[in-house]
């Protein structure tokens, strides 16, 4: 090889460790704000309302703002939308997690389902910062359809919209609880059935993104890329986390409506969103050390 | 209308008398229905499914292999008891829809949370009712009954698509998925062909020889269907793979193979022969399908599959100048498309887009004041009824 191949070799190493070093650096930033976000939603003002807290919303904006830049930096590097490589999906759930707690904190009203957001943006976003290597990026190869687009963009977004769906199904059972044992004074009238209400209306809000991202990913491009594609973990996950959804949505619309009937399909619905969310990105090792690598 | 704000026992005649029809267009039975689905899903989001017996060796052993298979929890998207339960649950959809239809009821609206606020506003009853209608038009009610006389003074409208128009729509695309993929599991077949440059390869017309379950096991059968004359005839004319030269910025330092790569599309191997490390962009077959006296040539590459006489001809993988050629029909792929994007679409519909369902009681106060009783019921994501009861108090104060 000659010198001047050797300089562009060198180059061109140095440049994309040092665009990796820079992509590492914002998703650590990010996953920094995130923590340090439910931190201060942990500790700081518990009287006051969720809308109201400065701290948690100037640390996820903070978040989200490094968050944006790793996402700009990335489309520049790789010259197509972010929505195809397991990084970029777990990436974009991290996003959608952090930016409905930012936008609709008065929506979601409840301090305990903005911090589950948080939180699970920030650990999200922390194993991606931990585990990244941008040569483990992959090409658009057969996956050029935008079809395939739309599943990158809907289901990891789904999938964030669920998980917060979990939480306020959990935070409705506690407050349910709680109301057995003492009555408290509750901010922003956060209660069983609000809270109820609230999951409901996130199931709702999530539910048609993940069927549309599922029925085009395999109408799409199941059928055109092959028999490689035939069975896949995410998708079926996916397939049974709207399967359990169809049923919660029809339990809400009925007299069957009991709390712990409802709990329990959204208990099963976050597990599937959890085999969805690691099947983006299996740990294979961790979860094979942890020994439940029977199934991977 | 009413029966979306009041409570009315409904007396049952005819078939709402009838157990077995009560029992089958329950919900209890579509939710059981439905949960014995989750369970299949849950079973094939455990167990990989469809894939070769090397596969499963490979994953479990072969005691739990062979535990696993005896089972059938290998393949129990593509098992005979899966259909039946769509079967049911495309029965138990029908049933419920007609019940409903039948009832003239809809429980999605009357099963969400009655929204009741009052007010009062400085104007007679009959002053109210000269504006009301046209305050309610101009924020996008439509008024179903105006009723003003001595006793009581109503007025009930509705905004936006009924909840209940949406429903049947989004019922009945579900439907016709169910129909779709029990009519695709019936009349499916597929497999693969490993064609050779200049050998003609055949295969049999009659889809009980070239069923899934022999795709799964690998080849068709050799030999099979000799003597049919409306065979499918494929022979591969030309196999080409394109090359391109790995930029140098792919040439990491201790990675050899399978470099994942950014800046050139479609390559996903690396070939090195002849000390040239090279990338494999594409690879192509030129076959000529002949069907009877009928001979078309197409052209096949990864991805892209063609159309021809029915089947879908597409670029497996290839072993040397040996191309993989993958074949597939589907008549119920029609019907699985536009139950989708149906399903999609109403699904979409149903739960983003408001509606409102609004009475509003008037009655006189003394002082020729009025006191306005409004009771609403809401469905989709975007609507709130306390914002619309806002609206309507502010302009009414105006």
């Amino acid at each position: 090889m000659s010198c001047w191949a050797e300089e562009v070799v060198i180059e061109s190493v140095v440049a994309q460790v040092g665009c990796a070093a820079l992509h590492k650096a914002l998703l650590l930033v990010s996953a920094s704000a995130y923590a340090l976000a439910v931190i201060s939603l942990v500790s700081l003002a518990r009287r006051r309302p969720l809308a109201e807290l400065r701290w948690f919303r100037s640390l996820l904006l903070l978040g989200l703002l490094s968050h944006v830049a790793y996402t700009s930096a990335l489309v520049w590097w790789l010259g197509r939308p972010p929505f195809f490589g397991k990084t970029e999906l777990l990436s974009w759930f991290a996003f959608g997690c952090a930016g409905l707690c930012l936008v609709a904190s008065r929506w979601l009203r409840s301090r305990f389902v903005a911090g589950w957001g948080a939180a699970c943006a920030a650990c999200v976003t922390l194993w991606l910062a931990l585990t990244y290597r941008p040569q483990a990026l992959p090409d658009v190869a057969a996956l050029h359809n935008f079809m395939v687009w739309w599943y990158g963009f809907a289901t990891p977004l789904g999938c964030g919209v669920a998980s917060l769906a979990f939480a306020a199904q959990l935070r409705a059972l506690l407050c349910g609880l709680r109301v057995r044992g003492r009555r408290e004074h509750q901010i922003d009238s956060v209660n069983e059935e609000s809270m109820g209400l609230l999951a409901l209306a996130l199931v709702r809000l999530g539910y048609p993104l993940m069927l549309s991202g599922l029925v085009v990913f395999v109408l799409g491009s199941l059928e055109a890329v092959g028999r490689a594609w035939f069975w896949q973990r995410a998708l079926s996950a996916q397939l049974f986390v709207l399967v359990v959804y169809t049923i919660y949505l029809h339990l809400s619309a009925s007299e069957l409506l009991l709390h712990r009937r409802m709990f329990l399909a959204q208990s099963a619905a976050f597990c599937g969103v959890l085999v969805c969310v690691l099947s983006f990105d299996l740990p294979q090792s961790l979860m094979r050390g942890l020994g439940l690598g029977l199934f991977l | 209308m009413r029966k979306i704000f009041d409570d009315i026992r409904v007396v049952e005649t005819g078939l709402g008398r009838n157990p077995v029809y009560v029992g089958l267009s329950s919900l209890k039975w579509a939710v059981f229905l439905m949960s014995l689905v989750a369970v299949v899903t849950l079973i094939a989001t455990l167990f990989p499914q469809g894939m070769e017996d090397e596969f499963y060796l490979a994953t479990f052993g072969e005691r739990l292999f062979h535990v696993y298979d005896s089972l059938g929890l290998l393949a129990v998207l593509r098992s005979w008891w899966f259909m039946v339960l769509f079967v049911l649950l495309f029965a138990a959809l029908v049933l419920c829809t007609h019940a409903r239809v039948r009832e003239g009821q809809y429980r999605g609206s009357s099963g969400t949370k009655l929204y009741e606020t009052e007010f009062s506003v400085p104007k007679t009853s009959d002053d109210i009712m000269l504006i009301f209608p046209v305050l309610l038009s101009s924020i996008g009610f439509r008024r179903r009954r105006i009723i003003h006389d001595e006793k009581r003074t109503e007025v009930v409208a509705v905004r936006g698509v009924s909840p209940w128009v949406s429903s049947v729509l989004l019922h009945s695309s579900v439907g016709l998925l169910l129909v779709g993929l029990v009519w695709s599991y019936l009349f499916s077949w597929g497999g693969s062909l490993r064609l050779e440059k200049g050998r003609v390869s055949r295969l049999p017309a009659s889809r009980t020889e070239t069923r899934w379950s022999t795709f799964q096991k690998g080849l068709f059968p050799a030999g099979a269907g000799q003597d049919g004359s409306d065979d499918l005839r494929l022979e591969l004319l030309q196999f080409t793979k394109e090359y391109s030269p790995a930029p140098q910025d792919l040439i990491m330092p201790g990675v050899e193979k399978r470099l994942p790569v950014r800046s050139v599309p479609r390559a996903e191997i690396v070939y090195e022969g002849g000390g040239e490390v090279r990338l494999l962009r594409d690879w192509q077959s030129r076959l000529r399908v002949t069907r009877g006296s009928r001979s078309r040539i197409i052209r096949v590459s990864a991805g892209r599959p063609q159309e021809v006489f029915g089947v879908s001809v597409s670029e497996g993988y290839f072993s040397g100048d040996v191309s993989l050629i993958r074949i597939r029909s589907d008549p119920g792929r029609t019907l699985l498309r536009l139950g989708a994007f149906f399903l999609v679409l109403f699904t979409a519909m149903r739960l983003y887009m408001y509606s409102y369902a609004l009475r509003v009681e008037i009655s006189g106060l003394r002082g020729g004041s009025s006191r306005l009783r409004i009771r609403m019921r809401s469905s989709g994501l975007v609507s709130s009824p306390p914002r619309v009861a806002r609206r309507i108090a502010g302009l009414l104060a105006k």
